[in-house]
């Protein structure tokens, strides 16, 4: 019960921390770059039943500066995290959409303008992420509950002498 | 190849029928698991309002009488059933309600709980030097009375958790799917021409 609850918090508070990280990265710097490379690529794993899975990212690199002084190279999307998922159109559509040369709008930390993405906000994935967390937490409380129901002391309380 | 066309045909919808399949399969099983989740989670609220039980009054009783007898064990073989029998806790007590005065001997269990003799020794351990108790009494029907209000068979809620999950993860996943499409990121990147 206590390694489901511990599993599924530390979900949680992956998902959530992602989250407050990618709201706060609104209001990172703005600046424009140039794609150099945009790509679809591939990553074949197996399971335990030996079913193979085909993961996609849309693998970018785009070279902007900071301030107009520093030359950057990004490959970040998103700013805390580009996932390999089994969405293939997503990142097909995003590969559709950057071409080599094309000039987007980065943004990039100013703190550290060497951390960059082109997209920010907008990060949905969290939720896959919080919401797998509270399964976990929603085992944990099912276990809990199936151990309470073995506690005959529950009910033995309930009977009040004088 | 005379058959490779009629074949091809055959083949090209199949995926396309066993998606369907698999999708109402899915969609039968995750409302099987609300159904059986409400039943489940509906068993224990079932049980508050029973018999109005939720306005049954408090009253002291008089514990009359604490015996723990020993019946032959029902999952034993005849001859072994009395070696290791099964230990029940009788309490008669009797209390006065609106001006009368009531017997009874219910304990209030839960009978769809298995209480075993373990049970039934510290229940006894626990009122066999007892004078008075605590009763429940409905007002309607003051010969109904219990010493546990509500046994509530926890079981019950953790199944009925259990079988939400998956149904619940399920709906949210496809309305997200559905609130961002494939082209959503990719709308998000603001390209300048």
């Amino acid at each position: 019960m206590i390694i489901t609850l511990i599993i599924g918090l530390i979900i949680c508070f992956w998902g959530v921390t992602i989250h407050i990280l990618d709201i706060k990265s609104k209001k990172w710097n703005e600046t424009i770059g140039t794609i150099i490379n945009a790509e679809l690529k591939e990553k074949i794993s197996t399971d335990s039943d030996r079913r193979a899975e085909i993961h996609y990212k849309a693998d970018l690199e785009y070279m902007y500066y900071s301030n107009g002084k520093n030359e950057f190279v990004g490959k970040q999307l998103l700013p805390y995290s580009d996932m390999w998922s089994p969405y293939k159109k997503e990142k097909l559509a995003i590969i559709k959409k950057l071409k080599k040369g094309d000039k987007v709008k980065v943004y990039y930390h100013p703190e550290k303008p060497s951390k960059s993405c082109l997209i920010t906000g907008a990060n949905y994935y969290t939720k896959y992420i919080i919401s797998g967390g509270l399964v976990f937490i929603a085992l944990a409380l099912v276990i809990w509950i199936y151990e309470l129901s073995q506690d005959m002391t529950i009910v033995l309380d309930q009977v009040m002498t004088q | 190849m005379p058959y490779s066309i009629p074949l091809a045909i055959i083949m090209r919808p199949l995926p396309k029928t066993v998606q369907i399949l698999g999708l109402t399969a899915i969609i039968i099983f995750l409302i099987l698991q609300l159904i059986f989740s409400c039943y489940y989670l509906y068993k224990p609220i079932a049980l508050i309002f029973e018999n109005n039980k939720l306005h049954w009054e408090e009253r002291v009783a008089e514990i009359k009488s604490v015996e723990l007898i020993s019946r032959p064990n029902p999952n034993m073989p005849k001859e072994a059933s009395m070696v290791f029998p099964v230990e029940i806790c009788i309490i008669q007590y009797a209390f006065e309600y609106n001006g009368n005065f009531y017997t009874n001997s219910n304990i209030g269990l839960n009978v769809e709980k298995d209480y075993q003799s373990k049970f039934h020794r510290a229940l006894y351990m626990k009122l066999k030097e007892k004078e008075k108790m605590i009763v429940y009494v409905n007002p309607k029907n003051p010969k109904q009375s219990s010493i546990i209000k509500y046994d509530i068979d926890l079981r019950n809620i953790g199944a009925g958790i259990a079988l939400l999950i998956f149904p619940i993860l399920v709906i949210y996943w496809v309305y997200i799917g559905k609130k961002y499409p494939p082209n959503y990121i990719a709308e998000k990147i603001k390209t300048i021409s």
